[in-house]
């Protein structure tokens, strides 16, 4: 699940948005720039896309996600 | 006018969602029909989102070298005949020329000596896999680039929640709405290809993607099939792991509490080889008699074979790979807890061996299409491919042939205002809840692996309130709205998927029944078939085709007398 986004290393070019396929980043405007925003956090899929398509590496996914009802 | 209710987008053929089979259709249609108008819509973004995308992109290619009617007789006794053999049969043998429109598009096909690198996959005797360098990511970038120069529209983050239809009953395009701002959109097309994913109940990871395609069908009139069968598949909890198939043939066993490789009792011949379904058996079999838990051990992986494991051409595997140990303190060569997953259904659109289903202007390809119910690892994307190629050069044709398409300006009124008194800022949000219901009657492997009739009739009692439950619920924003209507679609399913396994009386692939444990040749080489009625859905059943490979031989010949039987 995504953990964190560095904002201070953040170039707010957006490219985290919409390679989201869970729609959990939301680009929003916060002290006058363009900032990813998690809306929905609980619904990341743990695909990695955000960190594997940000340029400057701010973004950090844990490989965890929470568990599902099992089988038994 | 309709301009006026939403944004109107016009276009010859619609294709409804941007995985292989979608990809495919949309280009397909585009080279059958340069003239015309063909646009590719997705609930996210082209090329870098959805299941196909995350996925390895291992797929079944037939080369001129293969023998053909072979590869489709191992599909089609693969599936235990549950196959459109004839649409199977085109799947394959466009496949090869799909493989070499790949390579022009900058794929890269790993080869030996000029020959591309195949391997033999799991429960397919002659039909061979390979893939992309950058798996399903590569791919599905390949292949957004390659429409964009063909000059196909790319309309995304939509999401479609209903089909428009002419008084005729014939579909005439879609409705939906924008998936960030809520916008009303209206697509009037002469031919629309569904090409969703398969429906999921969200069982982790990238599974947590579902389609919705197929009920977009059933709403519409559209027969539906293969709703008894599902992908089971050996899963852990701790973490998505694509390469259990290579993974053992590396070395790696399935162990029980006792250290026992449990495969050899149950599947002689294959083992841990077996088709995932026969894993997934075996594994309920285990529990059953009390040797659980049980363990996919990794530690028999030879150490100079490991690094494959650690490193992956896909992204998104790398970077998860990576950082199990470091984050997770998870070592993947150790042994892992496993379970048997229900990951996706197998319910599909039935169509013909054109992708035309029985509605006129509706087609279907990729999982939302039920050419099989089961796809082993390779015959998914394969079959995608060849689906979307197919349903493609269809949709043209049907657009060339087909008058104007027609959107009345009343049902465009109708759904606006049913899609817009669903969310609302303010709603309490209540979809998470609604799917946890829905999961924890579902995932418990005496309800969709080892199915019951006293177990299924009862299940099929608490989806009732879970239903009821979900009609009522509200969102209180476009991203939970569109969770609803999945979840809501993951509720019919479940509806279809235990009407179906409670008609279907017998044991076949993926549908276990503990009451009726043996397969039936003699009564069921047959389809079940799916439509909507006025308040429960209305199944029947109808023998299938078998114009290429013939049915099986009664049990208890050995495969000489098959053979000579053929």
């Amino acid at each position: 699940m995504i953990v964190d986004i560095d904002l201070e290393k953040c170039t707010s070019c957006g490219d985290c948005d919409p390679v989201c396929p869970a729609d959990i980043i939301h680009m929003e405007e916060q002290g006058g720039r363009l900032v990813p925003v998690l809306k929905h956090v609980e619904h990341c899929v743990t695909c990695f896309n955000c960190e594997i398509f940000c340029p400057v590496q701010c973004i950090d996914v844990h490989p965890i996600v929470r568990r599902r009802p099992l089988p038994w | 006018m309709l301009d006026t209710i939403g944004r109107l987008i016009d276009t010859d053929v619609l294709v409804v969602g941007a995985g292989a089979g979608g990809l495919w259709a949309a280009l397909s249609a585009k080279r059958h029909l340069p003239e015309g108008r063909v646009t590719l819509l997705d609930a996210h973004m082209v090329g870098r989102t959805g299941h196909t995308a995350f996925s390895n992109a291992w797929m079944v290619v037939v080369t001129p070298d293969d023998d053909l009617d072979a590869c489709v007789r191992d599909i089609v006794e693969g599936n235990e005949w549950i196959a459109e053999q004839e649409l199977i049969r085109e799947v394959l043998s466009v496949s090869h020329f799909q493989l070499l429109e790949m390579e022009r598009m900058g794929l890269v096909f790993p080869k030996e000596d000029g020959r591309f690198i195949r391997r033999p996959t799991r429960g397919l005797k002659v039909t061979k896999v390979l893939k992309p360098d950058g798996g399903g990511l590569e791919y599905c970038w390949r292949l957004r680039k390659a429409l964009e120069a063909e000059g196909v529209d790319l309309l995304e983050r939509v999401f479609v929640t209903d089909l428009a239809r002419d008084d005729g009953g014939r579909v005439t395009g879609a409705f939906g709405i924008d998936g960030r701002t809520g916008e009303f959109v209206i697509v009037r097309a002469r031919a629309t290809v569904l090409a969703t994913n398969s429906v999921t109940f969200r069982a982790g990871f990238v599974r947590d993607l579902t389609g919705t395609g197929t009920h977009l069908a059933y709403d519409a009139g559209a027969v539906l099939t293969n709703a008894e069968f599902g992908y089971l598949r050996p899963g852990t909890p701790k973490f998505y792991f694509e390469g259990i198939t290579f993974a053992i043939q590396d070395g790696a066993r399935f162990i029980n509490a006792q250290g026992e490789p449990f495969m050899e009792h149950y599947e002689p011949g294959w083992a841990d080889r077996a088709d995932v379904q026969l894993l997934s058996k075996a594994m309920v079999q285990e529990k059953k008699e009390g040797r659980t838990p049980l363990y996919l051990d990794m530690s028999l992986i030879p150490e100079e074979e490991r690094g494959q494991y650690l490193q992956s051409s896909v992204a998104w595997m790398d970077y998860f790979f990576r950082k199990l140990g470091d984050r997770a303190r998870i070592d993947m060569f150790g042994r892992t807890e496993y379970y048997p997953l229900f990951q996706m259904t197998k319910l599909g659109i039935k169509t013909d061996a054109a992708c035309r289903s029985s509605v006129p202007g509706l087609l279907a390809a990729g999982l939302a299409q039920a050419s099989c119910a089961s796809h082993f690892a390779g015959f998914h994307i394969g079959a995608c491919n060849g689906t979307g190629w197919i349903a493609g050069k269809s949709a043209a044709d049907d657009a060339r042939r087909l008058e104007g398409p027609r959107v009345s300006e009343g049902r465009a009124r109708s759904v606006k205002t049913e899609v817009s008194a669903e969310w609302r800022d303010g709603h309490e949000k209540s979809d998470d809840d609604l799917l946890r219901a829905l999961q924890a009657l579902i995932f418990p492997y005496q309800v969709s692996i080892l199915k019951h009739e006293t177990r299924m009739r009862q299940a099929l009692e608490e989806l009732d309130a879970i239903a009821e439950r979900g009609a009522r619920s509200r969102a209180a924003h476009v991203h939970g709205f569109v969770r609803l209507r999945e979840t809501r679609c993951m509720v019919e399913t479940a509806r279809l998927m235990l009407e179906a396994s409670l008609l279907r009386r017998e044991s076949r692939m993926s549908h276990l029944r503990e009451d009726f444990p043996d397969r039936d040749d003699e009564t069921w080489l047959k389809w079940i078939l799916i439509e909507k009625g006025r308040d429960r859905p209305r199944l029947r059943t109808e023998p299938i085709a078998t114009p290429l490979v013939p049915p099986p031989t009664p049990r208890g010949l050995s495969r000489k007398d098959r053979l000579n039987a053929r």
